[in-house]
This record gives C-alpha cells, structure tokens and sequence, in this order.
C-alpha cells in the first residue's frame, strides 16, 4: 500500500478528492466548535469565561504533537524507504506544526495569566512543549539550509526521528513532575467514565478538536500539492 | 580504533590549538557572567553550579565548526575502520579536547571561589565529565546532520541546544543537590545513562546520516 | 446572554478574544499563505 502512494500523480488524484471532503468537515464543525465555544458552552465557576481559552488552547496543543508524530512516521518512511510522498508530507506540515504549538503557546500564556497570576512557569510541560517549539524551528531551518534540498530533507527526517523522545515526554509530564500545568482529564478509561471535564465543556473541546485537525489537514494538502507543482517546475527547468 | 582516534586528536589540538581556545573560552565566559551578575557571593554561590554547566555546553559547541568540515569523507569511508567506530572516535577526541580540560580545572576553580565547597569537587568532576560526554556525542550529531549546509554555526547551536538540554538539567541538577547537601545520586544516575546512550546512539546515527548524504550526492 | 456579555466575557474579554484573535489570524494566515502559493505555482505551470 505504501508503494502504491508513492506516485505523485495518483496522490494528485486522491487530493482532488479528498480535499473538498475534508474542507466541507472543517468548516462545519470549526462553526459549530466556535459557537459552542464562544457562546453555548458554560463559563466554569471557577474560571468564569477566561475558560473559553481553552478551546483553542488544547485542540492546538493536539495539533501539534499530532502533526510532529505524523511527521516522525513520514521521517520513517522517508528514511527506510526513499518514500518521495513521505519527504513531500514532512516539508508540507513542518511549518504548520510549528503554528499549532506556537498558538499553544501563546494561547496558554494568555490564559496563564488571569488564571493563575503568571505569563510563564518553569514546569515540566511549558517546558516540554517550548523544547517542542525549539525543534521544530530546528528542523525548518534545517530543511533549507542546504544547496542540495535533499540533504534538507535527509537532514529534517533524521532531527524530526531523534525530536519523537520529546513527545512522550510531553504527554507523561504532568504525571511523572507534579507542578502547575493541570493534569490530563481525558486520559484513561477510568477518567472518561466519570469524566473530570463535564459533557458541556467536553463537546466544543472535542468539536474543536476534530474541526482544527480537518482544517489543518487541509492546509498541508494544499501545501503538498503545491511542492509537487514547485518540483516539477524545477525538474523541467533543469532539463532544458 | 585507536589509530583513528589519535589521528582525530593530533588534529584538533594541532590545528588550531583547540584545547587552549576551549579552556579559555570557557574561562573567560565565566569571568564574564560573574562581573554581569555582581560580586554577591551568595546569589554567585547559588547560581556558579548552573551557570559553569551551561558555559561548557557552549564551548562545546566552539569546537563543533570545524569537527566535520575539511574533513576527508572518502577517506573515512574506504577506511578498515567501520564508519561508526569513526565518529565515535570522532566524538572521544572532542571531548578530549574541549570537555575534558574543562571538565577537570572547572570545579577546582568553583572550590577556590566558592567557600565551603571543596566537598563538591568528585560530585562536580564526576557530573562535568559525563555532561561533556554528551555533548560531544550530541554535538557529532549535529555536526553530521549540517554537514554540507551552508551558514553552518547558527544552526547547528540551535539544533544541538534543544536536545543538550536533558543531560543540562541533570548534571546542574546534581550539583546543585551537592550544593545543598541533598541526595544528588538520582541526578548522577540519569546523567550517566544519557552520556552511555549517547556515546553509544550517537555515533551510529551520525556515520548513518553522513552515509546517506554522501551516496545521495 | 446578550451582546454585552459575550464582547466583555466578564471582564476577561482581552484574554479571550485576543486569544481567538491570534489564533485565527495564524491558521487563516497559514490557510491563505499556502492556497496563494498554490495558485502561483498552478499559474506559472500553465505559462509554460
């Protein structure tokens, strides 16, 4: 199956398909999600409605160790098999990982400091999370630093390989350091049944999720065709 | 592997007379943040453990430059020595010159400045020269995977950085345990055994990642 | 829930709305970036 992608023209192909669908769910459900989020959901008695913060606060903290993870598979696969799709998906969504945890960032220093008092905390999960930042940036400025891009790319698949410790250390901060970041209350089985976080706020969060993965998605589709364009430009221009 | 590692050796320390330029790098680096912070001897003495591990990860990375570049790939390719064992040699003959000197005059220096903390000193020799031991290995990383790119320096500080970071937190984290008469084994421990998985890891990864470069070429 | 609430969202209207704010201006930004790079590609494709 992973051979059978790795033609550029049948990934044209299955875009020109899949994009309209995945447009269609981004716009639907990010409506929904910020409607929910702005409007219909509940401000928490504890955090009045500085808590709306986290429906965009958290779905771009998923976005971006989503993205980081799906780049290390695409870094496996470039590496392993020479997979041209995968080298086109790692340089596509590198950049908009970089966003995603940059909006986390700067989302969660905007609620940080009504909530609790301070733009910035040294805890274990800031912290992680900004070694995430300092990665991607890395591998960005890896991927262009070279006259020949497929040393970038060679160069950005391996960084992004040796980046993929980070991730759990992200995800297992909050249990493994007890400081100010709250812990996980989505987690395990346990905690979904009787979920810390009530059905009313649980279905924008999980609205908003979903809808900023559609829409993201569709960022780097569109930034996949558009490498594929740019190299086929390249290649004829070199050839004539 | 000897042979190699010699070889790697003459050279960094002939050239260009690395090791002094580390040691006095690092030297001066200090001399510097301490006029920068004042002469209070309790914030220095709260603050020297920290700041002399985050000074030898960046004379570290002074040696870095130059620890692939003019180097003479073929040669190394066809050598009877596998790639890897190379750059582990590679690794070992920068951490002998840059690290090790520091490694082993820093803490004398932070026992004469800081009273009472002569007690410290196998804690901090111990803790500086697995630090070092890492960031050689991770600093090879770097080195191989900007192999070949241009505006070389910038780069490979903001690569190697973010992942010398864990072996920093550690080996100042030990220190600063010692300062504070506090247990700082655990510390030690994780420490040691991110210099052995570096050493070990990091030169197999960087003599992949030179392969794959110089066979795309 | 009328306008007033919603805009001054009890007084932590800054936080919240310049945190919506800069979040839409990145993704739409990263949106637009790429669908116009797109574009000039697909244009300068269909040039030659």
């Amino acid at each position: 199956m992973i051979t059978r992608f790795a033609n550029p023209a049948r990934f044209e192909s299955l875009a020109k398909t899949l994009l309209p669908v995945l447009a269609a769910m981004a716009t639907v459900l990010l409506a929904f999600g910020l409607v929910d989020a702005l409007l219909l959901s509940p401000p928490d008695y504890q955090q009045s409605d500085a808590v709306r913060i986290m429906y965009i606060h958290v779905p771009s903290a998923w976005m971006a160790m989503f993205l980081y993870a799906c780049c290390g598979g695409a870094a496996l696969t470039f590496i392993v098999w020479k997979h041209t799709l995968a080298e086109l998906f790692l340089r596509a969504a590198l950049p908009v990982g970089a966003c995603a945890t940059a909006i986390c960032l700067v989302t969660g220093m905007l609620w940080g400091q009504p909530m609790w008092g301070t733009w910035w905390v040294w805890d274990a999960r800031l912290t992680s999370v900004l070694v995430l930042m300092f990665l991607y940036v890395a591998i960005i400025a890896l991927t262009g630093a070279f006259d020949r891009p497929e040393h970038g790319s060679i160069a950005a698949a391996w960084l992004t390989l040796i980046g993929l410790v980070n991730l759990p250390v992200i995800k297992y901060s909050v249990e493994w350091w007890n400081t100010l970041h709250q812990p996980s209350s989505l987690t395990s089985l346990n905690r979904m049944a009787n979920p810390a976080l009530s059905g009313e706020m649980l279905r924008p969060l999980l609205i908003m999720g979903l809808g900023l993965t559609c829409y993201l998605l569709v960022v780097v589709i569109v930034r996949m065709r558009a490498e594929i364009i740019a190299r086929r430009l390249n290649a004829s221009r070199v050839q004539a | 592997m000897m042979v190699v590692y010699r070889h790697f050796l003459r050279r960094m320390t002939r050239d260009r007379g690395l090791m002094g330029q580390s040691a006095g790098f690092f030297a001066l680096a200090v001399t510097v943040c301490v006029f920068a912070i004042g002469p209070d001897a309790v914030i220095l003495s709260a603050v020297l453990p920290g700041l002399v591990w985050a000074l030898q990860l960046l004379s570290a990375l002074l040696g870095l430059s130059d620890m692939l570049e003019g180097e003479d790939l073929d040669d190394l390719l066809l050598a009877r020595t596998s790639l890897p064992a190379a750059m582990c040699a590679k690794a070992l003959a920068h951490l002998t010159a840059t690290g090790l000197p520091i490694a082993v005059l820093a803490p004398l220096a932070v026992s004469l400045l800081v009273p009472g903390s002569a007690a410290l000193l196998p804690c901090m020799w111990l803790g500086l020269a697995l630090s070092a031991a890492s960031f050689s290995a991770i600093g090879l990383l770097g080195a191989a995977l900007t192999l070949g790119s241009r505006r070389n320096a910038a780069l490979q500080a903001l690569i190697i950085l973010p992942l010398c970071v864990p072996p920093l937190i550690f080996g100042a984290g030990a220190a600063s345990a010692a300062m504070l008469d506090q247990g700082w084994q655990a510390p030690m421990a994780f420490l040691a055994a991110i210099a052995c998985a570096s050493l070990t890891l990091c030169p197999f990864a960087a003599a992949w990642i030179i392969r794959m470069k110089v066979t795309s070429a | 829930m009328n306008a007033g609430d919603i805009l001054g969202m009890n007084g932590y209207a800054l936080y919240v709305w310049g945190a919506y704010g800069l979040g839409f201006v990145v993704y739409v930004g990263v949106l637009v970036h790429a669908l116009v790079r797109y574009d000039r590609l697909k244009k300068r494709q269909s040039a030659k």
